[in-house]
């Protein structure tokens, strides 16, 4: 192979006061030379001239493998090629598997599995599958807190959402769902439409269990299977719903006194 | 793009039983590809002669979809790029963006993404060491310890943001949602914790006389074809080279952070191993300081927009030393919902291109462990 580098910068071969490689000295050969705009807009503070991190001017100096301290601060890190009876590498790991296989019918830390799905971990409160819709009360229908505004249709990044508003006898905008999809074997979970909706309308659910024996038809979710009660809310994720009651709550008081406050000009 | 490899010496003209070449086509489906990964491979004997990887099978068009769907809508696409530090991924993004927009991070929110970035850090690393062993044949064992400790770190993972692998939690200008209650406390626990894993699967594995037989001198390559390649990350660090993205461009706030950068002198699948070994205990350092010094505060810049993002003309590109490497994104924004020009530089992809060059001459069983000590994960190498 013939000379890449004016300075290659080997390990061993570095000298402290040597002038680092600039992105010139990493043309392949003389011939072509790249240059490089290291000011590109968007890469804001780039570290003049040392673009290789040894040339930092405070940088802690590296570990290396060939001079590493044997004791303490590695643990037990053998070094390279070190002399030891053969076989005794062998004989430690083995020992580790004993320790693993015993200790896990004593200790907890080393069996960790249950036995789904007869026992079942509860998941964390925050942990999410896919969307619900929330409804107050009792009625599924009219409690329900969706007003069909369509932030999460548009903002779902795999467009997972299709939603129909109700119209009244008007013909204005009923400010409800008549028709709320899902496509469940869209739908990534990934809870943007529970973030943007401004009404604490759809929340992530924990359900986990979707299969179906029929691949289409049933993995659209409508509004009647999405619809879960808020004290449902309430089992899977006590603190987001109570935090939501909270701000609905003061919501409406302060509606209901700027309608008193209103009427009282009147 | 598939590539046929050349057959021509295979002619019946001049065939010798002795020299004759076999053509072995490794994957797609296969347990040690780590995913949907091709390689056709020519042995002489046992011997690796050529050896082509044929990849694209996940192609998921990430990088057009993002430039029809909003700013936010990209992040949870992010996450599925290398699906095991989903949050590394996240924190690159925002990063581009915010260098996009001119956006402000808070305080707290940069000790929690850099909280987060090394713990995926060390998730990343225990499942690649399980998954290493397994390639050499060690199977199920080391995987198996190694998944038992990184659960743990995916346990406080869920717990902050829902989803133990797709987080979708870095926001532009901050964070999502700060810590649920006792997430710290557990978060030292399993940090306390973690050094006596480390011993364990050092004592297990690395004096394992195998395993040192099967790595060192494996799959050498020297320092000047790993920058040339452009390779990135512990493969590059493992040749000797001194190049951490986290101490050259001290993105967030690592420069308050003491930790050192582990550096290899062979290069070769040992020394890459090693790398991830003494990265995880840097790691713990940085963690456990980060843990203790954590102010209070906002996690996300009010004047950040989650909705209707419009950034200014201009263009910006936003790295970081993801586990794998230098994950980069690049943005172009014509001041649309949608960026203009929306390009990934997958760490994966990149390492993986002197795969050939370090197979040749080794035996296909050695090739495996050279792929496996690349860290590969091929939701990133194919976008």
């Amino acid at each position: 192979m013939t000379q890449l580098y004016q300075q290659p910068r080997i390990n061993g071969s570095i000298q402290p006061n040597q002038e680092p490689v600039t992105d010139t000295d990493m043309s392949l050969n003389g011939t072509t030379k790249y240059h490089h705009e290291t000011e590109v807009s968007g890469i804001a503070d780039p570290a003049p001239a040392n673009r290789l991190s040894s040339g930092v001017p405070d940088a802690v100096p590296e570990t290396r493998l060939s001079a590493r301290p044997t004791a303490g601060e590695y643990g037990n890190t053998p070094e390279r090629r070190p002399f030891r009876l053969p076989g005794s590498g062998i004989v430690q790991g083995m020992m580790v598997t004993a320790r693993n296989w015993f200790g896990s019918y004593f200790d907890r830390k080393r069996l960790v599995t249950v036995q789904y799905p007869e026992q079942q971990i509860r998941p964390p409160e925050n942990s999410r599958s896919i969307p619900f819709l929330v409804y107050d009360g009792d009625d599924p229908d009219a409690g329900l807190r969706c007003v069909a505004c369509h932030t999460c249709e548009k903002e779902c990044p795999p467009q997972a959402i299709s939603i129909v508003g109700e119209r009244d006898e008007n013909g204005k905008p009923a400010r409800r769902p008549k028709v709320f999809d899902i496509d469940i074997s869209v739908c990534m979970g990934c809870q943007i439409c529970a973030e943007v909706c401004p009404f604490d309308a759809i929340k992530m659910d924990h359900y986990l269990d979707h299969s179906s024996l029929e691949n289409f038809q049933s993995l659209i979710l409508g509004k009647t299977r999405l619809s879960k009660s808020n004290a449902y809310f309430h089992t899977i994720n006590s603190t987001d719903a109570t935090a939501v009651d909270a701000r609905l709550e003061a919501d409406r008081k302060k509606k209901e006194a700027a309608r008193q406050k209103r009427a009282a000009a009147k | 793009m598939i590539a046929i490899p050349d057959c021509s010496f295979n002619t019946t003209e001049n065939r010798d039983p002795a020299a004759e070449l076999l053509e072995l086509s490794l994957g797609p489906q296969h347990p040690s590809t780590h995913g949907v990964f091709r390689m056709n491979a020519v042995l002489d004997g046992e011997t690796v002669v050529r050896l082509q990887p044929v990849f694209g099978y996940l192609h998921r068009n990430h990088e057009k979809i993002a430039e029809n769907v909003s700013y936010l809508a990209s992040i949870p696409y992010t996450d599925r790029l290398d699906y095991l530090c989903s949050l590394t991924n996240n924190w690159a993004y925002a990063l581009s963006v915010e260098k996009l927009t001119g956006l402000d991070v808070p305080e707290r929110a940069e000790y929690i993404r850099i909280i987060l970035a090394e713990l995926t850090r060390l998730q990343n690393h225990t499942a690649f060491l399980g998954f290493l062993l397994g390639d050499m044949g060690a199977w199920g064992t080391a995987l198996m310890y190694g998944f038992r400790q990184r659960e743990k770190v995916l346990d406080l993972f869920e717990s902050l943001t829902g989803s133990r692998m797709m987080s979708n939690y870095m926001r532009f200008g901050g964070c999502r949602c700060d810590f649920p209650e006792g997430w710290l406390e557990q978060a030292r626990t399993v940090i306390d914790e973690y050094p006596e894993f480390l011993d364990e699967m050092e004592q297990l594995l690395v004096s394992n006389e195998i395993l040192i037989s099967r790595t060192q001198g494996v799959g050498a390559i020297s320092p000047e074809r790993a920058i040339n390649a452009g390779l990135s990350g512990p493969i590059l660090r493992a040749t000797g080279v001194d190049y951490d993205i986290r101490k050259v461009d001290r993105y967030g706030i690592y420069d308050r952070f003491s930790f050192r950068i582990p550096i290899g002198d062979q290069g070769d699948t040992y020394d890459r191993m090693m790398m991830r070994l003494l990265e995880m205990r840097e790691s713990l350092k940085i963690l456990k300081a980060a843990i203790d010094e954590i102010p209070d505060g906002p996690i996300v810049n009010p004047k950040a927009k989650l909705r209707n993002l419009r950034p200014p003309e201009g263009e910006a590109y936003g790295r970081i030393e993801s586990p794998k490497g230098e994950l980069g994104f690049y943005l172009i924004s014509d001041k649309q919902p949608q960026p203009y020009r929306f390009r990934v530089r997958p760490p994966s992809l990149i390492n993986l291109t002197l795969l050939e060059e370090m197979s040749i001459g080794h035996k296909i069983a050695d090739v495996m462990v050279i792929l496996g000590s690349i860290d590969i994960v091929l939701g990133e190498v194919d976008r």
